[in-house]
Formats: structure tokens, sequence, C-alpha cells
């Protein structure tokens, strides 16, 4: 450190005949911002962009599944479970931070930490990068989970923006990722990004670049964002909630409980426990199983979502019967019986209960309820009415960004 | 524990013992006793020499002495001592016989003749003194004490000192005059010879990754000090005596001084004490201690052993060790603390003085995991059925006991001074001390533990290395006209180190012993950070009359810790004091007055890295990463506190009675807040910024006054009040700051305080009416109140109590609010009972919040009223007639410490004095998931010779 005014006090000192050394600060378990600067640090960095996006995936999809009715609340606060709020569908600003701040910081760590790596690689090699690629999945995802939950996007502190501002920042993300992943020859970097842009694609409405880039995924693909399960905020926070101490949530009164109980449908597996029969507020425990504990990673993007985004595209040109096809070939390989589908409505239907399945406590549903009822698209799907379908800006954003009213 | 200065220290004190002993030359002996010419009682630690000669004796327990060495003739004897005018008598020494002689002192209550060296640059007398000192005479303290943190609670005024826990080595909160700071230490700095030490709580035994697991406990390094080796204390409580300590003394300043020796022959005292520790009801009339029955130890065994040798020729010395072995009220707890001391005076020339003190505790700690930690077994045990093992079975309760929690602390005090007087009136003073607080902490759940069936091992090794130089210089002017002047000067630096090196690893091989190297993952951790804060300081002190005096003083300091551009600080006092018993108007029935007031500045440096933008490291995945820490705060700087003081002191009533009353007004400004960035902006952690000010206004009033005073029979009383109303006046445009559950930080309300839901109707039976965000109040004691009494009966045996209220601050059950969230909140057990008969319409509005887990608000409450009043000690002290094992005199003593407390009734759960898993350093007082500090019971046998 420099600082002349103590080492003034300093000389003082010694001219009362006391000796000195210098100054020094090392700490390495908080690390100063310019030691960043540093190859040593690209990959500590890009996991930390996973842990940020971890913490705002656990805590997206622990509220987002009550707050889009994928299972009811089972009495359990919000550490674990929701505020009674967010139970009746109430997404307030002051309940919502948690979720806001954990989703802007992914989204700065993984923008910060692409502008840092550039600056140490120089602009050839982080061409050629691939942590430099998978930094830049990071920043398209966080983003993605920030188009897909928050009302309004904000960027670093600036004014309120459309949420669509997300949704462009990741389509821009996947693409250079796309390009590096190209130009090193990773496949697997190449279809994560092409699988994350075409979702991102679907929040900016460009359904023609997103099926062009659902298309291109490849069979079994998928991107899943990890859980070390090391405490709450690295945990699969759906999971956690589902022991028998927490029993936060349940399916019962759900369309998934009915449709489980008539299907099977390995893709929305709930249990029940005779020790443990009711939820914290009497309902009846009829809880997920689809995670098992709470390292269970949830998925980011799959080649399902991708056939589904076909679906969905080409049901918005009137395809019924290409949309059904698609939906028809998910649902024979999860070994269960096509939707029964007449009509255009009841193809969509069949594509929102299909989305709903096939994406299932994975933070995404509040998104595909909000964009469809926005539309005014036809079909069946959870009854939203009189509940907020998107997270509002967080109450200490409010409360400290100078640029909101 | 062994260390080469050790043996060194000790050779040192011995070769110079001998060296006294080889020295004598005896021709004659004095031998007798020293009372209080008050009361009659024997009085102890009086240094009596004979003038003019290099001999004298201390007197003991009973007020005895004997100068075996004294040349023969006619004598003129000196008998000096703490709270007690000088007195000299003739003595006439027969060569070969032993002149026997009485001496009576009489007491000065208001020690206005008295040095007083904490406050002022080189010493004043207690008459030039412009502000108060708290002093605690620890020699006439019979209560069998184990740590400083006994010491100092309930004695004086403006001095709160509440428990943390029930874990073994839990070190107490201190406040002196309530918190000046609402995002630092509030911790008083703490001086032991002159030599700065570790104020501040050891870390908390906890992993460098999932950090909230461990005891979540804080030792203090007070604690590793022999309170056996103390002298006495003094303690300046606000910035109106302590601006000469600069930048880091708003919060007070704790002087510690040592025993040393004197002149005389080897006084030898050994001490045995046994006992035990019992926790004392927390919970309610059908579950007095919430689940944790089968797992407290009703009867802790305590043990106490102490030796020490004081005396002096050429070569004062004073060399003490002892052993205390603790089993705690908790299973597989343990604290073991083993010390030594050796202090040297000597003085190689007339106007030379060189002083060492050296000191060394080995302090070893072991634990289980507590609080808000699901490897806890309080936590589990308090949650019951919806606990996180699953299990409430002894048997699942006790694999919890395989975590493996140790502590080990070593502590070791240097301390140099040399004292240079060219004259009477001139003076240079030197003092180079090393404060090292070290702790080696490790924890271990081996592998198949229930949480962690890989196994995880954490080990952290931590210094905190303080070193402390320091010169003063003075110089009295006498002039003309009554008039008197000292000039003082000097500078100061102090340097602190912290330095951490710490390894986590999980993932083991069942069949071979852990290391942080052999886990599948494995991750080291090192830190270490400087700060030094350099200062220079004068002083004046104008004196006329021996009645009328000024002091004005400046400090100007430097530190790492400010920003940049932020340049010294000066932080400037002056004060005046008023003997107005010296006047000639004054008769001499009226006893003594002293008016004083005092105004200075002090300040509160912030850490050094708080300026810095930082990133935490940690893992994921398996992987090294980093994610934001703190924004940082290039600009930032120390919180600077002005005070004012007014008050007197006086004895009146032929002495019977002492008054002393001060009134502080305290206001802190650049206080630094912890704000928090904006969130889109990628960091979450609060940041350090001088955004705003508080106040701090408090009266203190002690009185003690000798009710009945005889020579067989006596009975000395002693009341004190301290008042304390802190608020928080500007918060620099910032909003409320949320700075732990129900704990804020607003403006026009203290600092911290509680905001939770209030139930308006809570005894009714109906719904609630609930007043939202209600301003409960501070959580600190605003009104403390201290009793205390003394009774002398024949024979030498005394009875002490003291007693303690402390009142007008609430508290955050933290735990209640998770208990009720899972519906195993102990005061609900009548309103469950209710529910499962099905008569929820005959809830009470309280029980329809707090006993029906949906409407339990998050992170809300129940705020207790923390009203308590703690007997604080009975104390039953016995002098044994005649003496034994040739010619030691045995004393014994029996006390028992904190075994009784009245609380509020609407105190539902645990105990007013737990602080919380932040331990001693915490700034939200609250109730975690521990066990309240046990009561104790000793029996302790002194000897001495």
């Amino acid at each position: 450190m420099s600082l002349p005014r103590a080492r003034t006090a300093w000389v003082l000192m010694l001219l009362a005949g006391l000796a000195g050394c210098q100054d020094s600060i090392v700490d390495l378990s908080t690390v100063n911002d310019e030691e960043l600067d540093d190859q040593a640090a690209i990959s500590p960095l890009v996991s930390g962009m996973a842990l940020t996006l971890s913490t705002a995936v656990g805590f997206l999809s622990q509220t987002g599944l009550i707050a889009a009715r994928e299972m009811a609340y089972g009495g359990a606060g919000e550490d674990l479970g929701a505020t009674l709020a967010q139970a009746a569908g109430e997404l307030t600003p002051v309940d919502s931070d948690r979720h806001w701040n954990a989703a802007h910081q992914a989204r700065w760590t993984a923008e910060d930490g692409v502008r840092r790596i550039r600056a140490i690689l120089g602009e050839e090699e982080f061409a050629r990068s691939r942590p430099a690629a998978e930094a830049l999945l990071y920043v398209g995802f966080s983003n993605r989970l920030l188009g897909e939950n928050m009302c309004q996007a904000i960027v670093d502190g600036g004014p309120p923006e459309p949420r669509t501002v997300h949704f462009q920042r990741a389509e821009d993300a996947f693409t250079e990722a796309l390009a590096i992943a190209e130009r090193i020859g990773d496949a697997a970097l190449a279809d994560a990004a092409h699988a994350g842009r075409a979702s991102a694609r679907v929040g900016l409405g460009d359904w023609a670049g997103a099926r062009s880039d659902a298309e291109g995924v490849p069979a079994g693909f998928a991107f899943l964002i990890p859980f070390d399960g090391g405490d709450d905020d690295r945990s699969n926070r759906v999971a956690a909630g589902s022991t028998a101490v927490q029993r936060a949530h349940t399916a019962w009164g759900t369309f998934y409980q009915a449709y489980y109980e008539a299907t099977s449908d390995p893709r929305v597996p709930w249990g029940t426990d005779p020790a443990n029969p009711e939820t914290r507020n009497g309902l009846p425990w009829l809880f997920q199983t689809k995670y098992d504990d709470r390292q269970a990673p949830i998925e980011l993007v799959t080649w399902e979502e991708m056939r589904l985004i076909v679906a969905e595209a080409a049901l918005r040109t009137g395809d019924v019967e290409g949309a059904t096809a698609e939906i028809d070939a998910l649902r024979a390989a999860a070994g269960v019986d096509p939707w029964p589908v007449d009509d255009l409505e009841s193809a969509w239907t069949a594509l929102k209960r299909e989305r709903g399945i096939e994406l299932w406590l994975e933070a995404r549903r509040l998104w595909d309820l909000h964009r469809w009822l926005q539309e005014g698209i036809p079909g069946e799907a959870e009854d939203m009415t009189g509940r907020d379908t998107c997270f509002p800006i967080g109450a200490i954003e409010q409360g400290t960004n100078p640029n909101l009213p | 524990m062994s260390r080469p200065w050790l043996i060194a220290v000790v050779c040192v004190a011995f070769c110079a013992l001998l060296a006294a002993s080889s020295n004598a030359q005896t021709v004659g002996a004095i031998a007798g006793q020293v009372v209080d010419d008050a009361t009659g009682m024997p009085i102890p630690y009086i240094q009596v020499y004979v003038v003019g000669e290099d001999v004298g004796a201390v007197t003991d327990e009973r007020g005895r002495f004997r100068i075996p060495e004294a040349q023969a003739g006619a004598r003129l004897l000196r008998a000096e001592g703490l709270g007690y005018t000088a007195s000299e008598a003739p003595v006439t020494v027969v060569a070969g016989g032993t002149a026997e002689i009485a001496i009576a002192l009489r007491p000065e209550p208001l020690r206005l003749d008295e040095i007083v060296a904490t406050g002022t640059a080189a010493g004043a007398l207690g008459r030039q003194i412009p502000h108060s000192v708290g002093r605690i005479d620890v020699s006439r303290i019979d209560e069998p004490v184990a740590t400083v943190d006994e010491l100092l609670a309930g004695r004086l005024p403006g001095v709160t000192v509440q428990q943390s826990s029930g874990n073994a080595g839990s070190g107490s909160q201190i406040r002196l005059r309530g918190n000046v700071s609402a995002a630092l230490s509030n911790e008083p700095l703490v001086y032991v010879d002159g030599v700065r030490i570790r104020s501040d709580g050891y870390p908390e035994n906890l992993p460098k990754v999932e950090n909230n697991d461990g005891p979540n406990d804080t030792p203090s390094p007070l604690n590793d000090i022999n309170p056996a080796d103390i002298d006495r204390i003094e303690i300046v409580k606000g910035p109106a005596a302590t601006t000469l300590y600069g930048a880091e003394a708003a919060s007070g300043v704790v002087q510690i001084f040592t025993r040393r020796g004197r002149s005389g022959p080897p006084v030898w005292t050994a001490e045995v004490g046994q006992g035990f520790d019992r926790v004392l009801d927390f919970g309610t009339s059908d579950r007095p201690f919430v689940g944790m029955e089968p797992w407290l130890d009703g009867a802790a065994w305590r043990q106490r052993y102490g030796v020490s040798v004081a005396g002096g020729g050429p070569v004062g010395y004073f060399v003490s060790t002892s052993l205390d072995r603790n089993d705690g009220v908790l299973p597989d707890n343990r604290d073991d603390r083993w010390t030594v001391r050796a202090n040297l005076d000597v003085q190689p020339r007339e106007d030379l003085s060189v002083r060492l003190s050296t000191a060394h505790t080995a302090h070893d700690l072991q634990n289980i995991a507590g609080g808000l930690d699901s490897n806890s077994l309080t936590l589990n045990v308090f949650r019951g059925r919806t606990n996180a093992l699953g299990d409430t079975t002894r048997q699942g309760l006790e694999q919890l006991l395989d975590y493996d929690i140790e502590t080990g602390l070593d502590h070791t005090i240097l301390g140099l001074t040399a004292i240079h007087a060219p004259s009477s009136s001139w003076m240079n003073r030197v003092t180079l001390g090393y404060d090292r607080a070290a702790s080696a902490m490790r924890q271990l759940r081996p592998v198949g533990f229930v949480f962690a069936p890989d196994g995880i091992l954490a080990e952290e090794d931590w210094v905190n290395g303080i070193l402390t130089a320091e010169y003063v210089g003075s110089i009295d002017l006498t002039l003309p006209r009554r008039t008197s002047t000292t000039l003082s000067w000097g500078a100061q630096s102090v340097t602190s180190t912290v330095e951490s090196d710490a390894g986590y690893a999980e993932g083991f091989d069942a069949e071979e012993e852990p290391t942080i190297e052999g886990g599948e993952l494995s991750l080291d951790f090192h830190s270490k950070v400087r700060t030094r804060t350099s200062g220079v300081f004068g002083e004046m002190l104008a004196g006329w009359r021996d009645r009328y005096y000024v002091t004005g003083g400046l400090r100007l300091d430097g530190s790492t810790a400010f920003g940049d551009d932020l340049g010294l600080q000066a932080y400037p006092r002056i004060g005046g004091s008023y003997i107005v018993s010296e006047e000639d108007f004054w008769r001499d029935g009226w006893g003594d007055l002293k008016l004083r007031t005092s105004y200075g500045h002090a300040g509160r440096a912030p850490g050094v890295i708080d300026e810095l933008r930082s990133w935490m490291m940690t893992s994921f995945d398996g992987e090294e990463a980093v994610v934001p820490g703190t924004i940082g705060n290039p600009d930032l700087g120390p919180e600077r506190t002005a005070e004012l003081e007014i008050g007197f002191e006086g004895s009146f009533l032929n002495d019977r009675l002492v008054a002393e009353f001060s009134y502080y007004r305290q206001r802190t400004t650049d206080a630094l807040f912890p704000i928090t960035p904006i969130p889109s902006r990628g960091f979450l952690e609060t940041q350090l910024r001088n955004v705003g000010t508080l106040r701090n206004d408090g009266i203190e009033l002690t009185l003690a006054g000798s009710v009945v005073s005889g020579a067989s029979f006596g009975w000395d009383a002693g009341f004190y009040l301290h008042t304390n109303d802190s608020k928080l006046t500007d918060l620099g445009g910032a909003p409320p700051l949320r700075v732990f559950d129900a704990g804020w930080i607003l403006e026009d309300a203290p600092v911290p305080t509680l905001i939770a839901p209030r139930i308006l109707n809570p005894d009714a039976i109906a719904e609630p009416i609930i007043e939202e965000d209600h301003v409960w109040g501070a959580t600190i004691p605003t009104t403390v109140l201290g009793v205390s009494s003394t009774i002398r009966l024949p024979k030498g045996i005394e009875i002490d109590a003291r007693g303690e209220y402390m009142g007008g601050h609430y508290v955050f059950d933290n735990v209640g609010n998770n208990l009720a969230r899972r519906e195993v909140y102990p005061p609900c057990d009548p309103a469950y009972a209710l529910r499962e008969a099905g008569r929820d319409d005959e809830l009470t509005a309280w029980q329809r919040v707090w006993c029906i887990a949906d409407n339990v608000p998050d992170d809300g409450g129940p705020i207790y009223p923390g009203d308590f009043f703690r007997f604080r000690e009975l104390t039953l002290r016995a002098p044994l007639p005649g003496t034994v094992l040739g010619d030691w005199r045995a004393t014994v003593v029996a006390s028992a410490q904190n075994f009784w407390a009245w609380k509020n009734d609407d105190f539902l759960l645990f105990d007013p004095e737990m602080v919380g898993d932040d331990g001693m350093q915490t700034i939200v007082r609250r109730i975690d998931s521990q066990v309240p500090s046990p009561s104790r019971f000793v029996v302790s046998v002194r000897v001495t010779r």
C-alpha cells in the first residue's frame, strides 16, 4: 500500500529513535482484485461463474416451482420453501432480493470474468480459448436466467430496461462462444452454445433463429449446472426442500399429481412417505423425486428442449402435424402415450404441458407461462390468474440504485 | 508449549531470586501487621520498608510482614499501598532480635495523591486527572476469579461484561459506555504492563469452506492472563480520556498492571481450588433445559493450581505459574490453561530503572459443534423431531460427538520498559512490547460421520503479532506563585500482523489418518495482513495551588488502514480538575471533593483490507473458484468520537461514604456503516463507508459506604448505576440497514435496533393485532445497576456478595424463531396441546402467531425484554488460625458465582446474557443454538509464607 501520510507519522517515529519495516498485505482467502489479472486465475474465475450461476438457479428453481404452480406450498419458510406471499403467487420486491441478487451476481461475475479473461489473453488467444468459451456460456445462461425470470432488466446499476436486453446479451455471448468452439473444434461446447442460443432466441421472439439452432443440437445433449451440496446456497434447493424435515412443497393439487398418477411419466416423479404423510401445512406430502439429493445437477438446456422449440416454432406457423410429431417422439421416448391432439388449440395444450413436464423444477416454467399469457397463446396450462409471472426488481436494488425512481 | 525463551525467563528469574537470597545481611528483624485505621482489618499487599535502607517486605493476606535484615538502631518504617495514605512509624531494631510493630493506615478513598498511569502521557496524580478512572485492586478481591472477564464483570459502572455461552473457553463481551461503532469492534483496547495486546477475540474455529461448521464461539485473549498475576486494573472509558491512545481508542482502554517484586524476602503464595460448573435452567418449567438434560454435566469439575513468589533485592522479581483444568458443562468440552510469568525489575543506575515483563499461556480447548450448524448437538436437540439429523434418540445424537474440534491457544506477552530520570523533574521512558496470540485450530469429521460420510478435515494456524514501541518524555517545571507545569511528549507505533495458514480437505480413506494433503479435495488458504498505526503526541498539565489543574493534549495518527488520501488524523483533548476540598473555606470534617471535566477525541480505524476490492477464494465442484467479495472503498477513514465528560468524586461523613459521578456525551462522526452495494454490480457483501453520525449519552454513579465499622464487625455496602442512551442521528442519506435478521441500523434509534412485529393483544383469545416493523429498541443494556456488600466478622472472616441488574434492552431469539417455524418451540407446548385437541379457537393472539408455523414471521422475533438481575458472587473468606506446614498461613475461600438470576417474565427461553454465534464479537446480540454460561461453585485454599 502507498500511504504517504501514514509514513509521515512513521518518519516522526523514526525521529523518536524507533525503527520500522515495510507494509504488506497478502490475503489469499480474500483475493485482491488485481491479483486476478493473471493466467492462473482464469480457471478459478470460470469455476466462480459456475458457482454463482448454480446459486442463482438454486434460488429461482426453489421459488419458481411454487410461483409457477409446478408444486404446491408445503408450509416451510423462505429458507427452503417460500414466503406466504410467494405461496399466494405474489412476488414482492423484498421477497425477491435473494433471487435478484444471486442472478445478477451470476451475470456480473460471468461478464466481468469474460472482460478480464479477454484482457489477460488478448483477443487472438481469447478467440481460441476453451475457458473463454466456457465463460461465455455462463454469460449466456446467466442472462437467459435473468431474462426468463425477471420482469425488468438492469445492467451494472443502470436504469431499468426491457427484459429482452438480457436475452440479447445471452444471444451475443452464445454466438461468440459458438465461434470459439467451432474454431477449436470442440463439439460439446458448440452444442451448448447452439442450444443456449436457441433458448435465448425464444426470448427474443426469433423463432426462425431458435429453430435453426435447435435443429443443430444432437440427440442426448444436455448441459447441466452442478451443485456441491455444501450448504444451502450451494445446494439443489429443490432437493433440499424435499426432505422429511423440510417438506417444503408437494405435488398435491397440481397438474403433475394427477398426470404422474395416470402415466408414471419418469420426468415428473414424486413419492410419498408413510412416516411423514403431510407437509407442514397439512397437505398430503407428495415429494418430488426428480432430484435425489442436494448435489443433483439441474439441466440448463437439453436436446429435448430443442425438440420442443422446434415443435413450438412449427405451431407458430400452424404446422400442427409437425409439432405433434416432435412431441409424440419425446413422449414415446419417455414411455408415455401421445397427447390427444385434434386442432391447433389442443396442439398448444400438448406443447404447453410437454414443456412443463420436460422442464419441471428447472426454473423455466414461470417464463413459459408469462410469455404465453402475454401473447394470448391458446391451450391449457397452469392457471395463473391473479398470480405474478415474473420477479420484480429486488428491494435492495431499488433502495441502492440511483437510476431507479 | 515449550519454548526456549521460557526456559531462559525461568532461569533468569530464579537466578535473580538466588541472588536476592545470597545478599542477605541480617542484623535484626522487624515484624508486624498493617491494619486499616477505619476498620481494624488487616491489609494485604502493603509495601513496608525501612527509610534509607534497601530492605522491606510486603504484607501477606493477614496484613503481616517480616523484614529480617534491618540495621540495628532507631529506624523509620514506612508503609504505603493502593488506596491508603502512606504512613511512617519509628521502630528500634535490636541486633539479633525482632522488633514488633503495628501500623494503621488511613484509607484515602479518592486516591488524590496516587499515580494514575492510564489516560495521561506520563502518569499523573489522581487530583490532576480530569476524567474518571475505573480502578480494580485485584489483590483485594477475595473471590477465586478464574478469568479477567470475571474480574471486570459487575464491579464498575460503565463497564458492561456479558457472558457469551456455556462452551468451554467462551469469551465475554466487554463494552465501556456502550457501542460507539456500528461496524467495527467495540472491544476496548487492552494494555498489559504498557504493551498492547490483542483485544478482539480469537478467530472462531471454523473451516474456510462451509464456514458455519464448528463451535460458533470466540475465545478471548484477555482470558489467557492469569488473574492471580494481576495487581490492579485501570480503565478509562471514552475519548475524553483515551485521546492519547489515538486512532483505535474510541471504545476505551483497559490497562492491566501485573504484580511485581518489591524489596524484601521472598513471599510465596500457593493456591488450590476445586469446584464445579453447572448450567441453570434456561427453558420452560416443563422443559427446563430444552431437551439438553442428558447432555449437560450437572457438576463439571474445575481445578486450579497456582504458585508464585515475589520479593526483591537488587533485582525485584515476581514469578508465577498456574494450571487450570476445567471440564465443560457440555460433552467433550475441556478448557485447560497453563500460565507462567516472570517479571523482573532492576535499577542498574540511580537514574535508570528497567522493567521486564514476560508471560506465556498455553490454553487448550476442546469443543463440539454449536450454534447454527447442522452438526451442532444443541441445534439438533433443541429442534427435536424436526432436527437436521432426523433422529432424536440418544444413540443417534451421539453420532454428532464424533466431530472433534480442538483449539490450541498460545499467548506470549513480552514487555521491556526503561525509565531514565536524569533528575527529579525530567523523565524519559521507552517501552518495547510484543504480543503474540496464536491459535492452532483443527476440526475433524471422520469418515462415516453422519453429515460427512467421506470425512472432512479443517486446520488453521493463525497468529496475531502486535509490536508496540513507545517513547514518552516529560519534564516538570515549578513556576512562581505555586504554579506547576508538566510537559509530556512521545511517539507510539503499533504494528499488528495477522497471518493465517489454513487447509481444508474432504474425502478420505477410512483406513488412514486424515491429512489435508490426503483428501480427495484439498484446499490451502494463506493470508497475511499487516496494519500499522503510528502517532506522536504531546500533553501539558498545569496546576496552581494544588487545587486547580488544566490538561491539554494532542495526538497525530497515521495508519495503513486509512484511505490513500486521508492523511494524518488529529485528536485533541482538554480537561481540568478542581480540588474543592483544598479551599480554605472547606472544613476538615467535610471530607474531600474533586470536580472534573474533560473533552477529547479518539478514533476507530477500519481493517486494512476494508478499502480493497476483493474476491473470496473457495471451491466448487472440486475446483478452486473465486467469487465476488467486497467492492472496496478507497476513501475509507477512521471513525471519530468526541466525548465530553463532567463529574465529581467525593468522600464524605469522615470518609465513610464515597461518591463518584460522571456524565458523558459522545458523538461519533464519519461513523462507518456497512452499506449494501448495488446488487446488479455483482458485489453483494456490504461495504464500509464513513457516512453516519451517532451519539451516546449517559451517567455513571458510584456510592460506596461503610455502614457499620468496628474492630470485630463491619459492613460495607456499594451501589453503582450506569445509563447509556445511544442513537444514530444520521445515516448519511442511506436507507436503513439490516445487519442481522431483526437487527437494524436506522436513524433516531439505538445502534443496533431490533425491528420485528409486535402483537398488540398478546393475551387476548382472538386473532392477533400485529404492529409490523415495531421498533423494539437497543440490543445492549441501557441501564445497569450493581450492588455489593462486604460483611466483616471476627477472626478475619469476610462475606462478600455482589449482584448486577441490566435492563432496558431487547434480545432476539433466533433459536425461538427456528423452533416456532418447526412447531417445536417450548413456550408453545400448551398451545400445541390445544391444537392437537382441535381447540384452536382457544389460542391466544400470541399463540396464534408463534405456535402456528405458517404464521411465524421470517427472522422477525420472538423478541424478549432483556432485563435481568444476576447474583454475580457470594464469597466466604476465612483465614485458618495459626500456621500450617511450618510457617505457612492458610486462607479458605468458598465462592458461588452467577448462581441465581431473575429475568423478565416475558423472557421465555434461554438466557439474557447470550450473545449469538459471533461470540464476543457480535454486533446484534441474539440467542443462537448454544447453552448459557454456567454457574460456578469453587472452594479455594491459599497459603502464603
